[in-house]
């Protein structure tokens, strides 16, 4: 499905960067790894990936992923990024959305989430053989599109909608009126070990970004202490 | 370590301490200073004042020095004997009472007094007289005051009447006593003392005339006899006999006054006033000064001048009231000054002039008769063989000294009394600034730490670019609260740190993990590599919750708080935990309509904290209560259970990060590091709400309670 896509891994620890290739090679996917930033920059110069993947911390620079994603955005602006980082501040993830950041997950990851995270990923980008046919789930006054990547409320599209609460959004609406537990949502998220308040903390920003469209919107409901509903 | 030292000028320091002993060192010297100054310069005005007193006598001494005729002695004069001074009058006044043409002889005029003994006088009488010569008469002007006067032929008792006694000896040395009878005005009636009691038969008419006026606080008389009446002694005796009518027995009562004689009845010598070495003094005579000449026998042969002229009184007692009052008692009674010498000044003239007659120059101070402080000096006059021929004695009254050195204590008392007022005002400042700086450390002190005792900043602002103690203490404090918020910022940066730090070697081992599960193994790898698995992630939840923890308080800053129905979410949420838990949750309060401002999964991550609490704590098979209520604009959420007591030595770090206390009621296998009880108490107080807990009765068991502000009922 993502076969001949090719992913740039920027990672500066060698057992993690090698593991991450293998596991996505294994998939038929071709990877570009890189160790520094430097190298990233000068090998990524020449050949636009399908997705970066990128840790934050590149040896001792803080903010060396940050960095080069900013650089490479002038040269490919609608590169798609997944950060990969051990810095799990609402800080860094808020400077990464802001970025344009695609996705954003903390690390330890396990490798099954993380080839998951890549290839869900890559389905959003024009490499993706069925991004032509369109995949769209309607809910009421919901409609999502499954490739594109968009969410429509009334009629209106609901703005900057992350992977992440994508995700959460598709799995609310896959069975509406019925609760969606905090374990199931989690899992959806495809991340590692995500908390409730995490969850809820990504349904408070998806019922923000709703109520931007619609200040009356209530289709979000929550069922304390088991998780939460869609309601139709 | 962090040093603040900016701004600090440590050359130049002035402690508290320093300041207080400054104002105190300050606060003394001005009034001390000042009584010096004063005590000094009287010093020197006294001494000056002996100087110039000794240059008078030593100008006058040589003045007289040789001139025996000016100084020769009365050889018939006894030193028992007084002496009666009778000047010599340029021309003969007329007799009739009104003594304007005595002329500038008035001025030598001495005053009497009655010596009243033990009883006081209601109206005491007192008179002046002058005695002069001019030609062959004796002549005497006499003012009296007397406002009751009792004629003897106005009255019945023949022998109560007031009259001046005249008595002298003549020169068969017969004593002659002649009364003049004080009546209207107009001559006098003269009669002899001995025919008193039968006046019509022995009315005495000699060449003795007198003349009375009154006057408007009694009468003056004049009169005249030859000189040829008295002896070659030249002694008379006067006095007056004043008779005034006792308002309570209505009898007369008599009242004397005897001149210069040393006892009633004693006589004195006229000496005739020399009017050269009257001239001669007058030369020296200075206001305030008197200068008396004296011949060997320590008769007064001339007298200038008056002792207390100059004097006059710049203060008083009734002047300006409390203030002055009580200066003057401070500086007369405690400090001693103003205070004439005690000594009897007749006795300590006459030691003076003992003294002076044996060839020495001396000087003493003594208080006169009204009191008045006198400064006098005594010198021997000498003739060409160095034989004392008679003395000059010089008085001035140090009163004018005194009083000047008394204003100049007021002054200085109120120069004094005003700066130690101005000082206190400053004292008062000061300690109120201080008080203040104090008092404003102590607040920022006391805000430096939250009520969990957490370091709100990491430095003092006031007080550190003071120079003195409160300054050093200041300093001390801000390198204290430095050291402690480093110390703070670690541990709490240690969870995130931690799991920083951490992550990626964990990252790694995960991602090999994940890859060798994707490589054939076999059954046994498989289960040693689902344990390595397993462990990875426990070791992932354990650094996700304490990086949740380190990094709540900022997360909760992003949330933004909307209505709830906290009835509806409590009594739904125990609801289900009440299922998932076999029955053993149960919740006691309304079900829906309890509405707060809060964040509704904050308020869920705070039960899950406390009901995992419970859990964690709780006995086998026992309940857990959760019961809600709402009172006076709270909403109060008790979560109860049944198991081990919080230790009584720990309930104040209880709601601290990593804490825990208690003993698990029944071990499992879930990481506890205590961060439950910190997240809840996080999002209590982000919500402005209370928490607290207590032990259950006997100690079975823990109830926390929380406290959140309603917005009221729906």
């Amino acid at each position: 499905m993502t076969a001949n896509a090719l992913v740039a891994i920027v990672e500066d620890d060698t057992d993690q960067r090698v593991n991450y290739c293998t596991a996505l090679e294994k998939r038929f996917i071709k990877v570009q790894s890189f160790a520094t930033k430097q190298a990233a920059l000068d090998g990524l110069s020449r050949t636009r990936p399908d997705l970066l993947v990128l840790d934050i911390i590149l040896d001792q620079e803080y903010d060396a992923g940050f960095d080069l994603y900013s650089q490479l955005c002038r040269l490919y602006p609608d590169l798609p990024v997944l950060f990969l980082t051990e810095r799990v501040g609402d800080i860094d993830t808020v400077s990464g959305l802001r970025m344009g950041a695609w996705d954003y997950q903390p690390k330890p990851i396990s490798i099954d989430y993380f080839v998951a995270k890549v290839e869900s990923l890559l389905r959003l980008t024009k490499h993706n053989p069925k991004f032509a046919a369109e995949k769209v789930v309607t809910r009421g006054q919901l409609c999502i599109d499954i490739h594109r990547h968009t969410v429509h409320w009334c009629g209106q599209q609901v703005a900057d909608i992350t992977v992440t609460e994508f995700k959460l959004l598709e799995a609310l609406s896959q069975y509406p009126n019925t609760i969606n537990t905090y374990q199931g949502l989690a899992a959806a998220t495809l991340g590692g070990v995500v908390a409730n308040n995490t969850v809820s903390t990504h349904i408070s920003n998806i019922k923000r970004k709703f109520m931007g469209v619609d200040p009356s919107f209530a289709a979000i409901r929550a069922e304390y202490g088991q998780g939460y509903r869609w309601r139709e | 370590m962090v040093k603040v030292t900016a701004g600090v000028n440590r050359f130049f320091r002035v402690g508290l301490r320093a300041q207080i002993i400054l104002f105190v060192v300050v606060l003394l010297s001005i009034p001390y200073m000042g009584y010096r100054f004063v005590e000094e310069t009287r010093g020197f005005f006294r001494h000056s004042q002996v100087v110039a007193q000794e240059q008078i006598a030593q100008s006058v001494s040589n003045l007289f020095a040789g001139q025996h005729q000016l100084l020769k002695q009365i050889p018939e004069l006894s030193q028992r004997q007084a002496l009666l001074t009778k000047y010599q009058l340029e021309q003969a006044p007329v007799i009739d009472g009104h003594i304007q043409d005595w002329g500038a002889t008035l001025n030598f005029a001495s005053d009497y007094h009655t010596k009243s003994k033990g009883r006081a006088l209601a109206d005491p009488p007192s008179m002046t007289l002058v005695l002069a010569e001019y030609g062959a008469h004796l002549f005497g002007a006499i003012q009296v005051k007397d406002l009751h006067r009792i004629a003897r032929n106005n009255t019945s008792n023949k022998t109560a009447y007031d009259h001046i006694e005249l008595s002298y000896i003549n020169p068969s040395q017969q004593t002659v006593a002649l009364q003049l009878l004080v009546q209207d005005e107009g001559p006098m009636s003269v009669q002899l003392a001995a025919a008193a009691s039968n006046l019509s038969d022995n009315l005495f008419t000699p060449n003795v005339n007198a003349y009375l006026v009154h006057t408007a606080t009694g009468y003056q008389i004049e009169f005249a006899l030859p000189s040829a009446l008295l002896g070659p002694k030249q002694q008379i005796y006067m006095g007056l006999t004043d008779a005034d009518q006792n308002p309570q027995t209505g009898s007369l009562d008599l009242q004397r006054i005897v001149l210069d004689g040393p006892e009633q009845g004693g006589f004195s010598s006229l000496n005739t006033q020399s009017n050269l070495a009257m001239q001669l003094l007058s030369g020296h005579a200075n206001a305030g000064v008197e200068i008396a000449l004296y011949d060997r026998q320590l008769n007064r042969l001339a007298k200038v001048g008056s002792s207390i002229a100059m004097y006059h009184q710049p203060w008083r007692w009734s002047m300006d009231g409390l203030f002055e009052g009580l200066v003057d008692l401070a500086f007369t009674q405690l400090l001693q000054l103003d205070q004439p010498p005690t000594t009897d000044s007749g006795r300590a003239q006459a030691t003076l002039l003992n003294l002076a007659v044996s060839g020495v120059t001396v000087n003493n101070q003594w208080a006169s008769h009204n009191s008045l402080p006198i400064q006098a000096t005594a010198k021997p006059i000498f003739d060409a063989k160095g034989r004392v021929l008679g003395l000059v004695l010089v008085q001035q009254s140090t009163a004018q000294l005194l009083a000047w050195q008394r204003q100049a204590m007021q002054k200085i008392a109120s120069l004094s009394l005003g700066s130690m007022l101005l000082i206190l005002l400053l004292l008062f400042f000061v300690f109120w600034r201080l008080a203040y700086r104090i008092r404003r450390l102590g607040q920022e002190a006391k805000q430096l730490v939250d009520p969990q005792g957490r370091l709100q900043t990491d430095t003092i602002v006031h007080e550190t670019k003071q120079t003195d103690e409160l300054g050093d203490l200041a300093r001390s404090l801000n390198q204290v609260v430095a050291q402690l918020h480093q110390n703070q910022a670690f541990l709490s940066q240690m969870p995130r740190t931690l799991s920083h730090e951490i992550n990626n070697p964990l990252n790694a081992i995960a991602t090999s993990l994940g890859n060798m599960a994707q490589v054939p193994l076999s059954d046994e790898v498989k289960t040693y590599l689902a344990m390595a698995q397993r462990g990875i992630h426990r070791i992932d939840g354990i650094l996700s919750k304490l990086a949740d923890a380190a990094n709540l308080e900022q997360a909760l800053t992003q949330d933004i708080k909307e209505t709830v129905d906290v009835a509806h979410l409590v009594s739904s949420y125990c609801a289900y935990q009440d299922q998932i838990d076999g029955g053993l949750v149960d919740y006691n309060g309304p079900t829906q309509g309890v509405i707060i401002d809060a964040v509704d999964y904050r308020i869920e991550q705070l039960l899950d904290k406390l009901l995992d609490n419970a859990r964690d704590f709780r006995h086998a098979g026992t309940h857990t209560l959760v019961e809600l209520r709402v009172s006076l604009g709270w909403v109060e959420i008790n979560v109860s259970n049944f198991g081990p007591a919080i230790d009584a030595n720990y309930q104040q770090q209880l709601f601290n990060s990593m804490v825990s206390h208690r003993a698990k009621a029944s071990p499992t296998d879930d990481s506890h590091f205590g961060l439950g009880l910190y997240v809840v108490r996080c999002i209590v107080h982000h919500h402005q709400g209370h928490i607290r807990h207590h032990n259950l009765a006997n100690d079975g068991g823990v109830c926390f309670s929380i406290k959140l502000p309603a917005l009221g009922l729906s």
